[in-house]
Formats: structure tokens, C-alpha cells, sequence
């Protein structure tokens, strides 16, 4: 056999058994290659958002809340807490009757009766909305920092707030029984300053405000001040503040792709590809410029960022080295787009509650209700503010005793389905609003 | 397998012996190893099962013990025809069989004969296994034919089992007879074997019935039937054709001695020429094997195409079913792959030509692996590349979503194939590898897998199990080619065998180990400590401070008068804290005990708070009274609380405690000192000496009551750092962390009575509690320890024993209270 030349037999066996392990480890030194170099733009895409001091902190969301924070408020607002949790125990069934059907209860079914538990009620709580009125500031920033960036944290603490957004609730209602539109009022705001996206509560007192505006129970300087108060809602503010609590509580997996054990969505994977990491911080961007929140253009874009994003992560060759399985869902992909859906319900309210505000108005001022939603430019209330999500005008009809509106132009089913399923104008607004909602001005 | 055949009678009874005892004894000494090999897998199976039966797995790596039980007479069913008549022919002796003065049926009714009997005791093997080990599992009879879910473990029942291993059994036979080629055989067989099932499937999915009714085991049952009917005279037919006189061998017009060998299938009209010492082998290796490495290729493909199709189906509905199962094609082939290493042409006699003419050992090992590995590699980067081009969401398909990456899938490919080639260079046959290779590849692949995923082995250890058979095969190929490689080669095989079961358990128990735990004195100690703690239960009272439990209000009813029920309901809630710890001051109640709960306290808390506040906002007597009945019930509660034994109530107490204080230093500053109610509770305040005790009591208790009832551990102990434990190895390591946590414990109330600043008690809390998290942002750390316990504390839930342990509020003493309310009065006076 003569080994010093090689034959195109040898030739043939080298390529056949070489260039396939070949190919093969240079499909993973490739790998190896961008996981580096994608592992490098994560710093960068961070530094965009949070300071450097806030991405080396070993806890970034603990710093982060301790600075918002403080420890002596927490105590005050503990303690308001725990003895709305001990009324409301007491009374338990009372915001309960009132939340599924405050108002047959409250006309029909039992005059009288509810009356005498709500008062009692109010009695005792009386001291605790005193002090919870003296309390400034967003309320539900207050909690504990330390127990936060560390695995296994939970604290019932601030989820334990929505007792006092119960308080207020049944405050509000006993002040429109009694006609008292200024506690109303406060009520709502307070109920406001308290409530938070984190932890809703079943006794919100926002759905009920454009039924109460058409009770006609708030005069001329109260429903400006309501209008003010509606108006200011400030839903960008909120989403810009919930992608922050996100990304603050993300970096330190951000930085080490290892998620922790107690929660998030990728159980599965010990380690996130970098490309995913850099994906979400993309995301995440793209979602922080996201403009116009509440509109159906913000939400549908939130959706194409979800769909770019699902599409993007194909063909990153780093995820060939993630461990174990190329699933793993960074984050959650459909927090956002949910979040959008959701502003563009409350940008509904908001604009269904000022338009029976200005309806109320126009009442209040030419002692008759309009005959046409444009008949609000009278009062200065713009006509484009009085639209649903489609962008037509909310329904307004003459009833026999006076005019009934609507959350929407018309009516939808309850049942919505999944988004996309169907482009009808119908299933469109029962995407987002959920439920058609009517208010009678009689 | 060696063939000794003798022509006297073995055996001798009284009768005249059979004219064809001796080929009974024969076949069945044939026969036999596969019996005894499969039954002791089998056995090495259960071990693993009691092994992770024991590590209380509950995710992984777990066989169905019925079910595993059941596969080994099928795969002996698999293995009988090849071996008893597919080994003999490649061997040659068959060709001695035929000339042997018996007929031809004869002979091979009585190889069928002799493997229907080895089929009937593997049978009666598993069986008695499943019964005497319980594996059946609870429902339905396993026996009742057509119960297809249910919950007996077994997706068939068990007549149905024995007819399709008769099928197999049969089938092999028939492909035995009429491939010569052992491996063409065998994956022949596979596809015989599964033919009942696709077919009842196609059946089913053209009639509209579906996969999952009890119907589909009957027509599974009369297919495998018929195909019985079918196949088992089509065996004896091909016998027939086998072994009549066969036509002169010839290749190319030449008489050759071995027509199966490759020089049969090479007529090459120019002979290939090469420079290199190893490109012949590798050469050789291609073209002696074409139809198997065809076959391997094919069989990759296929599982390639299942993949890519259940890789863009949300839901798998009809055949598509069967999709899954030509995955497990390339496992398969993966690990015949490794067989094809060293028995690619089916005889040992090509390693020992080439030992023969002076190939190195190392050439000839690496020029061996060279073409399964490339083709292993264009597979890995087919898969690799392919990945790259599909969506991973479980929405778009659950299948995709599971998918291991590259990097894994390499890893368990080449752990496949390292088993695999070891096993073929260890047993002499190709039929025995290529039936051993796949079992074995994934006993001791799911094995070592399973040891990473609940019994903690790092990847590395699990990529050096991986490379210790390459590394047997290595050392042993020198001795192989020149066939010296028994008994060494069986002996290193048996060491590295036991080194790859022995790892896992040695690195898990090194692991268990490495967590502290007491010195045995102390734990001696310590325990006897905690059974002297006696607490009469006679004293012990369970006090519920959180009044009247109200009826659940969701529950809808078109009568219901709701308003009255709430009426009722206010009725009977109970608020007055006094009536709440009446029960502690009835009789001796300086030795009564309180066991409460923390949810009960939440609302104590907010009952204390809401009376303080309103005392605050309009400080008048009927508030003064109410926050005077919380206060004086709070401090008959405490020293209750303090005397009880349970952990629990020592925190509830401890939280108790910073309320009271914090209540009586603004009633104390309210000149409001000299009130009984606030005297007295005061004074049940307790000194640091006297919590000191109390905790050590209820910790010394606690842990001795989870030694009895480890089950209620966790609740207890609030220990959070078992679970970064392998989850295997929960089991051994949690009474260790619970001594860890009885050690730091101790400390915590030593440097509290001792108001020391040693944070070492601390640390090691706060891994028990928040392991892998920020200490100085922990519950322990030091800038939540110095702001007020007051302001700081949990109230709902407890996050870890002792963090209020040896903070301020521990050190102010009562008198300095009084002192500074009266230092608080003369200022207001003057």
C-alpha cells in the first residue's frame, strides 16, 4: 500500500467522513460565536432603560423600591390594611350583595334593609377612611423592597389592599344612596389611588360611575371635578410603569439567561439563549414606543410586536446550545399585548363616562337632554370623543323617557373568541370591551 | 454464539431416548442465553425503578413496572427466530443441519417447538414478576380484552400481548428463513411486528372509529390473528425453500468461498487504490454494509419526516398518532449505528483479517467509527439546521416546543452510540447486539439522564459516563481484532458497567453528605432535650381569634334571602378580644397554653389596629375602651402564646409582641401609662432571657415533631432550600437542612438573648429560606433589621423563623416606658 500519496479513493473517504463533522463542529463553534456576540448587546439594550447602578445591583427591583419607598408609610399603611381586612371579614357578605347586583338590591329587591348595614358598616369604618384620607400619594407603591428580588418572596401585604379599595366601594355606594356627591366622589378617588393593575379587585368602583353620572346625582362643580378626575387618568403613564416594573424585575435573568426557580414562564430551560434575552429587551423597546395607548392601533400593534418578535426568534443559531429544549418562553409574550387590549377598554370608559358626564352637563345647563351626541360641542364636548374603539360614535337613543348610551355603536356578543378569528365590527368591540354596557338618562 | 452439536443423546431417560432429544437440547442451550439476558435486564429494570422508587421521583425518568415487564417476552419473541435460525445460517451451520438424516420440517418445527417453550417461560417469568411485585396496578383485569384506557398500567391487555408475541415469534421465524442477512431480518421483523397496529390504525381512520374506543383492541386482536394465520405456514414454506439444495455460488462469473461477503458485492472493474492506512477500512466498512447503513439512513429519514410533520400539527388526531413511533426510528438507528461499528458485515472475521496483515489497533478503531460517526454527524446537523427553520411555541405545535436542542441531542446521541458500538464489541453476534444495543442504550442513557435530572449529576460527570464505553472499546480493540479479548474484555465491561451505575449514586450520596447536620453528640443532646419538653394537653388551648366563619356567599340559590343571612351571620360574629381569650383565663391560667394560627392573628392585628386608629382619630372613652380591651387581651394572649411549643405560635407571638409594644409606647406617650389594662400588659412583656427560652423550647420541639412527621416538614420549618436540592435527593437531604436549621436557630436565639451582632445565624437562615438571593436585600440582611421590626414585619405570612429575632424591640425595658412617660407628664406640666 503506498502511503505517500493519497488517491481519489482517499480523497473520497476524507470528504464523505470529514466534511460532515467538519460542518457539524462548525455549526457549533458558529453557535458559540453568537451566543458571544449576543450576550454582549444585552448590557447596552439595558443601559437604554435603567441606570448602571440599578443593573449591577444584586437585586434590582429591591433598590429599586426601596429608593420609591418607605418603610414608616408602610406601617401606617399596613395597619389601615389589616383592620379593613378585619371589618370587611365581619361584613363580609355586604360588598358582595352590593357587587352583583347593587342595584336591584338597593331599589327593589330589599328598601330599607341593606340601609341599615351599610350605615352600620360605614360606622365602623369611619375612623379608617378618615385616616386613609389623610394619606397622600399613590397608595399602592407602598410595600415592602426587601422582601423583593430574592426566590421565594411572597407578601400578602399589598395584595391585601384591595380590603381598602372594598372600603371605598361600599363607601361610594352608601354616599349615592344618600345622595352625598362629594363622599361619591372622594370615595372614587381614593378607590383610585388605591386600586392598582397588580391586584384587581372585584369591587371597582370606575364601571359604576357612568350609571351614577345618569342618576343625576353629581351637580355642575362636581361633575367637572369628576371630569377632571376621568380625564387625568393617565393610561400611557400606566403602561410606561408596568414595562418598567418588568424590566427591573427581569435583569438579573436578562444578564445571566438562568431564571430563577419560583416563578416565571421558562421552567423548562436551565439556560436562555442569549438571542432570546436580546429578543425580549427588543420587545420590550419596541413596546416602551408604542404610541396613542388605548387606541386600537396600539393594541394591534402590540400584537404585530408579539408576531415579529415569535417570528424573529427562528434561525438563531445560539438556541442550538440552550439547555435542554429550544422552547422557553422568554417573559411573558402576551402580558403586553394583554395590557393594550386592556387599555383600550378603559380609554373606552374613560371616554363613555365623560361623554354621560357631558351629557349630564348639557342637562344641567339647557334642562333638556341632547337630542344628538353632536349637540355636546354645545357644552364643549368634542363629537371624536365621543367614539368606541371602531371609531364610530357610541350608540344614543331616544327611550320613552329620555335617551339611553351606550359603551359602544352597537350592540356585540358577550362571547368574543380569539382576536383575529373574525374582523367583524361585532367581535371587534366584544374583544375589547367584553360587555356591552347601557346607561338610561330619564 | 458457539454451536456444539453432539450426536449422542444428552439426556437419558428410561424410555428410548427421542431420535431428535439431542437437537432439543441443542436449540435449546441456543436458546438460552437470550432468556437469561433479557430476564436479567429485566431484574437490572426493577432495580432501577426501586432505586428511583426509593429517591420518591416525581418527575423523570420512571418505568411502568407491567409494562416493562411485558416488552421482555416480546423481545424474546423478536430475538428467537433470528437467533435460532438466522445465526446458523450466517454461520453455516445450518448448511451441516441440512445434511443431517432429519427432514426439514422436522427440524424446523422443532427450532419453533423450542422457542415457543423459551416464549411460554418468559411469559410465565413476567407474570410472576408483575404479581409477586404488584406491577399490575389498580383496575380493570389486565386479562379483560378490550378495556383499552384504562388504569391497569397496560395499554393492551395481556391475551392480547401473548397473541401478538406469537405473532412475533412467528414472524420471526418466517424472516429468519427467508432473509439470509441477519440485520435485513431483523428490521424486517420490526416492521411485521408493528403491521397489526398501522393497519387497525388505517382501518380506523377509513371507517371513522376512534383511536381511543375500547373496539380498536379487538381489531387489533383479529389482525394480529390473521397475521398469525398468515405468517406461520409462510415460515415453514420459506424453511423449505431455505434449506433445499441451493445453485452454485457465483459473483461475476468467479466461484467465490463466502457469496455473503463484501467481496461479493464488489466487481469493481478498476480495484480502488489508496495512499492511507485507514481509508480502506472506512472504505470497506461503506461497501460491506451498504443495505444496513442503507437501511440506518433510511430509518433516520424517516424519523426526520415524522419529526417535520409532527412539528407542524397542533394536535395529533388518527394516524397521525403513529407519527410519534417513527420518531423513535432515530434513537434506533442511532444506536445500530454504534452496532454497525464493529459488527457491520455480521462476523467478527473482517477486524481479525485486518489484524492479521498488521493494521494498528488505533487506525483501525478510528477508520471504524469513521463512517457511522459522519453519518451520525450529517443527522445531528440536518436536526441542527432544520431547528433553525421552525417556530419552537407550544401553540404552534407541543411536539416543537419539546424538541432538545442541538447541543443535547448530541449528547444523547453519542451516549446511544458509545453504549451501542460497546455492546457489539462485547457480544460475538450481530443478532445479540443489535437486539441488546437499543435496551441497553436506553437503560443506561435513561439512567444516567435521570441521574442529571433528579438525582443531581453535573453535565460533566454525565459527558464522562458518556465517553467511558468509547474509552473500554478503545482499550480492548487490540485485543479484539485478535479475538483475546475474553474474559478481560467481559471483566473491564462489567467494571465500567458497575463504574456507570455506581457514579450517579456515589456523586448523589457524596452531595447528600456535603449538606451539614449536628454532631452526633449534640443531635444526641438536643433530641433528648426536645422529648423531655412535655406539654400537657389538658393546659393547651387552640384559640380562634378570627370570630364567626361566614357561609360562602358565591353559592347561588333563587330563594336565598341574602340580607337576612348576612343578618344572622353579624349575629354570631364575635369581636370582643376578651371573649376570644376567655378560655385562657378560666382555670390556672398562669400554665395555660394558646395554639393559634396566622391567618387568625392577621385579624387580630387588624382588630388592635382598627381600635388604635380609632382611638387616634377621636380619642374619646368609648374608643379608649375598645383599644383597652384589645390591649389588656393581648397580654393575657402573649405569655399563652410564649409557653406554647410550636414554632408557629412563637412567630405569631413574636409578632404580637412588636404590636403591643409598639401600641404601648404610644399609649405610654399619651401620658395613658398609668392605666391597669396598660400596666398590665406591660408587664407580661417578655425579657430577652425568657423568649430566649420559649423559642428554644418550641425549636427543640418543632424539629423533634418532623422527625415523627416529616411530611409536614416544610410547613413547619419554612424551609425553602429543599427544593434547589435535586429533586431525588429531597428525601436524604431535608432531615439534614432541618438540623441546619435547628444549628441556626439555636445561634439566632443565643445572639438574641445575648444581643449579639453576629450575623453568621442569620446567613444561614437566609439560605435556608431565600437560597441563591441578595443577603443585605434578604429578610435577614442587615437594611431591613435596622428599620423599625414594626414598620418591616410580615403579618400574613411567615417568610422565614426569627427575622424579628434580637432586633430593637427586643432590648426596650418596661420601665424605661414608665420612665419616659413621666419624663413625657413633668415636660407637659411645665
Amino acid at each position: 500500500m503506498n502511503r505517500s500519496t493519497k488517491s481519489s479513493h482517499d480523497k473520497a473517504v476524507i470528504a464523505t467522513v470529514f466534511v460532515p463533522i467538519t460542518a457539524l463542529l462548525v455549526f457549533f463553534a458558529s453557535a458559540g460565536a453568537k451566543w458571544r456576540s449576543e450576550s454582549l448587546q444585552i448590557r447596552p439594550l439595558l443601559q437604554r432603560t435603567l441606570s448602571d447602578e440599578l443593573i449591577d445591583a444584586p437585586s434590582p427591583i429591591a433598590v429599586d423600591y426601596a429608593a420609591r419607598t418607605d418603610s414608616a408609610e408602610s406601617k401606617e399603611l399596613r395597619e389601615l390594611i389589616y383592620a379593613a381586612v378585619q371589618l370587611n371579614r365581619k361584613y363580609d357578605a355586604l360588598s358582595a350583595i352590593l357587587s352583583e347586583a347593587p342595584y336591584s338590591h338597593l331599589e327593589h329587591d330589599q328598601p330599607g334593609r341593606i340601609d341599615t348595614h351599610l350605615k352600620a358598616y360605614l360606622r365602623e369604618a369611619a375612623p379608617l377612611l378618615d385616616r386613609l384620607d389623610q394619606i397622600d400619594g399613590d397608595l399602592h407603591q407602598i410595600w415592602l423592597p426587601n422582601e423583593l428580588g430574592n426566590p421565594n418572596y411572597w407578601s400578602q401585604d399589598q395584595s391585601y389592599l384591595i380590603h381598602l379599595v372594598e372600603m371605598q366601594f361600599i363607601n361610594f355606594f352608601d354616599a349615592v344612596r344618600s345622595g352625598d356627591g362629594d363622599r361619591a366622589l372622594d370615595a372614587y378617588e381614593c378607590g383610585e389611588r388605591t386600586s392598582s393593575s397588580r391586584w384587581e379587585s372585584q369591587y371597582e368602583i370606575a364601571p359604576w360611575i357612568p350609571w351614577v353620572v345618569a342618576q343625576e346625582l353629581w351637580d355642575e362643580p362636581q361633575l367637572k371635578r369628576l371630569d377632571r378626575m376621568v380625564a387625568s387618568i393617565d393610561l400611557e403613564g400606566r403602561w410606561q410603569a408596568e414595562l418598567y416594573d418588568d424590566i427591573v424585575t427581569q435583569t438579573p435573568t436578562l444578564l445571566s439567561g438562568r431564571p430563577p426557580r419560583d416563578h416565571w414562564s421558562d421552567a423548562q430551560n436551565v439556560v436562555i439563549a442569549p438571542s432570546r434575552r436580546v429578543e425580549w429587551l427588543r420587545r420590550f423597546n419596541a413596546y416602551s414606543d408604542i404610541q396613542q395607548i388605548g387606541t386600537r392601533r396600539s393594541d394591534e400593534r402590540a400584537l404585530d410586536i408579539r408576531s415579529e418578535s415569535t417570528q424573529a426568534s427562528q434561525g438563531r443559531l445560539d438556541l442550538s446550545l440552550q439547555f435542554p429544549s429550544y422552547t422557553g418562553r422568554f417573559g411573558d409574550h402576551d402580558a403586553a399585548a394583554a395590557r393594550t387590549r386592556r387599555s383600550v377598554k378603559d380609554r373606552n370608559w374613560q371616554r363613555f363616562t365623560r361623554t354621560a358626564i357631558a351629557i349630564a352637563e348639557y342637562k344641567l345647563e339647557f334642562d333638556a337632554y341632547p337630542d344628538s351626541l353632536r349637540d355636546l360641542v354645545k357644552v364643549g364636548y368634542p363629537i371624536d370623543q365621543a367614539q368606541d374603539p371602531l371609531g364610530r360614535s357610541f350608540s344614543y337613543e331616544p327611550t320613552e323617557q329620555g335617551y339611553r348610551l351606550g359603551n359602544a355603536s352597537m350592540r356585540f356578543p358577550t362571547q368574543p373568541g380569539s382576536i383575529r378569528s373574525t374582523v367583524s365590527p361585532e367581535m371587534i368591540l366584544a374583544t375589547y370591551l367584553q360587555h356591552y354596557r347601557e346607561i338610561w338618562f330619564e | 454464539m458457539a454451536t456444539e452439536v453432539s450426536a449422542r443423546p444428552t439426556v437419558a431417560t428410561r424410555q428410548a431416548p427421542s431420535p431428535t432429544a439431542w437437537l432439543w437440547w441443542k436449540e435449546t442451550r441456543q436458546l438460552a442465553p437470550l432468556i437469561g439476558l433479557l430476564a436479567a435486564v429485566s431484574l437490572l429494570l426493577i432495580l432501577v425503578n426501586l432505586f428511583t422508587g426509593l429517591m420518591g421521583v416525581y418527575h423523570g425518568f420512571r418505568l411502568n413496572g407491567a409494562m416493562t415487564m411485558l416488552v421482555f417476552p416480546a423481545l424474546l419473541a423478536t430475538g428467537a427466530g433470528p437467533l435460532l435460525v438466522g445465526q446458523e445460517r450466517i454461520l453455516g451451520t445450518m448448511n451441516w443441519l441440512a445434511l443431517l438424516p432429519i427432514s426439514v420440517s422436522r427440524l424446523a418445527w422443532t427450532k419453533f417447538a423450542v422457542a415457543l417453550a423459551g416464549l411460554a417461560v418468559m411469559w410465565v417469568f413476567a407474570l410472576t414478576m408483575i404479581s409477586v411485585l404488584d406491577l399490575s396496578g389498580i383496575g380493570p383485569s389486565p386479562w379483560t380484552i378490550g378495556q383499552r384506557i384504562s388504569y391497569t398500567g397496560t395499554i393492551y391487555s395481556y391475551p392480547f400481548w401473548i397473541c401478538h408475541s406469537l405473532f412475533v415469534l412467528s414472524s420471526g421465524f418466517y424472516v429468519s428463513w427467508r432473509f439470509k442477512n441477519q440485520f435485513y431480518a431483523m428490521v424486517a421483523l420490526i416492521v411485521l411486528a408493528f403491521l397489526p397496529f398501522v393497519a387497525t390504525s388505517i382501518l380506523a381512520d377509513v371507517f371513522s372509529i376512534s383511536q381511543m374506543s375500547d373496539g380498536i383492541e379487538w381489531m387489533n386482536l383479529a389482525l394480529t390473528l390473521v397475521g398469525l394465520a398468515v405468517v406461520t405456514p409462510l415460515g415453514f414454506v420459506a424453511a423449505n425453500t431455505a434449506l433445499r439444495p441451493a445453485a452454485p455460488d457465483t459473483a461475476g462469473g468467479r466461484r467465490i468461498a463466502w457469496p455473503d461477503s463484501p467481496a461479493a458485492s464488489t466487481d469493481d472493474a478498476i480495484p480502488p487504490r489508496f495512499g492511507l492506512s485507514w481509508t480502506p477500512i472506512a472504505w470497506q466498512s461503506i461497501h460491506s454494509s451498504k443495505g444496513m447503513l442503507a437501511i440506518l439512513v433510511g430509518m433516520l429519514i424517516v424519523s426526520f419526516l415524522a419529526s417535520m410533520r409532527l412539528a407542524s400539527l397542533g394536535r395529533l388526531v388518527g394516524i397521525d398518532q403513529w407519527m410519534q413511533l417513527f420518531v423513535l426510528a432515530a434513537p434506533l438507528a442511532v444506536s445500530w449505528l454504534g452496532v454497525s461499528v464493529f459488527k457491520n458485515d455480521g462476523s467478527q472475521d473482517r477486524v481479525r483479517f485486518l489484524a492479521d496483515r498488521g493494521v494498528s489497533s488505533k487506525v483501525a478503531y478510528f477508520a471504524l467509527h469513521a463512517v457511522p460517526l459522519a453519518i451520525l454527524a450529517t443527522a445531528l446537523l440536518v436536526y441542527g439546521i432544520w431547528n433553525l427553520t421552525i417556530s419552537h411555541s407550544t401553540a404552534n405545535s407541543p411536539f416543537a416546543a419539546r424538541l432538545p436542542t442541538l447541543v443535547v441531542i448530541t449528547m444523547y446521541a453519542l451516549m446511544i452510540y458509545g453504549v451501542s458500538q460497546w455492546t457489539s464489541q462485547v457480544f460475538r453476534t450481530l443478532m445479540l447486539s443489535v437486539i441488546f444495543a437499543p435496551i441497553l442504550s436506553a437503560v443506561l442513557v435513561g439512567w444516567l439522564v435521570m441521574s442529571h435530572v433528579v438525582g443531581g449529576l453535573p453535565v460533566y460527570a454525565l459527558v464522562l459516563c458518556g465517553l467511558l464505553p468509547f474509552a473500554v472499546t478503545f482499550l480492548m480493540m487490540n485485543r479484539y481484532m485478535d479475538s483475546r479479548d475474553r474474559p478481560s474484555g467481559l471483566i473491564l465491561s462489567g467494571v465500567v458497567l458497575a463504574a456507570l451505575m455506581l457514579w450517579p449514586i456515589g456523586h448523589a450520596t457524596a452531595y447528600v453528605l456535603s449538606v451539614p447536620r449536628l454532631d452526633d453528640t449534640l443531635r444526641e443532646q438536643l433530641l433528648s432535650e426536645a422529648t423531655r419538653i412535655h406539654q400537657p394537653t389538658a393546659l393547651s388551648t387552640e384559640v380562634r381569634l378570627n370570630g364567626y366563619v361566614p357561609t360562602d356567599w358565591r353559592i347561588e340559590t333563587f330563594d336565598r334571602d341574602r340580607v337576612r343571612e348576612m343578618e344572622q351571620q353579624l349575629q354570631l360574629y364575635q369581636t370582643d378580644p376578651m371573649k376570644m381569650v376567655a378560655a385562657l383565663a378560666e382555670i390556672e391560667p398562669e400554665k395555660r397554653v394558646a395554639r393559634t394560627y396566622l391567618y387568625d392573628f392577621t385579624l387580630w392585628y387588624g382588630g388592635l389596629s382598627r381600635a388604635r386608629i380609632a382611638w387616634r382619630q377621636s380619642p374619646d372613652e368609648s374608643t379608649r375602651e375598645e383599644l383597652d380591651g384589645w390591649v389588656r387581651a393581648s397580654g393575657i394572649l402573649l405569655p399563652a402564646l410564649r409557653r406554647s411549643v410550636r414554632i408557629e405560635d412563637q412567630e405569631v407571638a413574636d409578632r404580637l409582641e412588636v404590636l403591643l409594644i409598639d401600641t404601648l409606647d404610644e399609649l405610654f406617650a399619651a401620658g395613658l401609662g398609668k392605666d391597669e389594662d396598660v400596666r398590665q400588659a406591660a408587664a407580661n412583656l417578655g425579657t430577652p432571657a425568657s423568649r430566649a427560652e420559649a423559642r428554644r423550647r418550641a425549636v427543640l420541639a418543632t424539629w423533634r415533631r418532623s422527625l415523627i412527621d416529616p411530611e409536614k416538614r416544610h410547613r413547619r420549618l419554612q424551609i425553602a432550600r429543599y427544593s434547589n436540592d435535586p429533586p431525588g435527593l429531597v428525601a436524604w437531604t431535608a432531615p439534614r437542612w432541618d438540623e441546619t436549621w435547628v444549628a441556626a436557630m439555636l445561634k439566632g436565639i443565643e445572639a438574641a438573648k445575648q444581643r449579639s451582632n453576629d450575623d453568621t445565624w442569620r446567613r444561614e437562615m437566609h439560605e435556608l429560606t431565600q437560597p441563591g438571593g441578595d443577603f443585605q436585600t434578604s429578610r435577614y440582611g442587615d437594611s431591613m433589621r435596622d428599620r423599625p421590626a414594626i414598620e418591616t414585619m410580615g403579618i400574613a405570612t411567615i417568610t422565614g423563623n426569627g427575622q424579628l429575632w434580637g432586633r430593637d424591640w427586643e432590648y426596650v425595658e418596661p420601665t424605661s416606658r414608665e420612665r419616659q412617660s413621666a419624663d413625657d407628664e413633668v415636660a407637659n406640666d411645665e
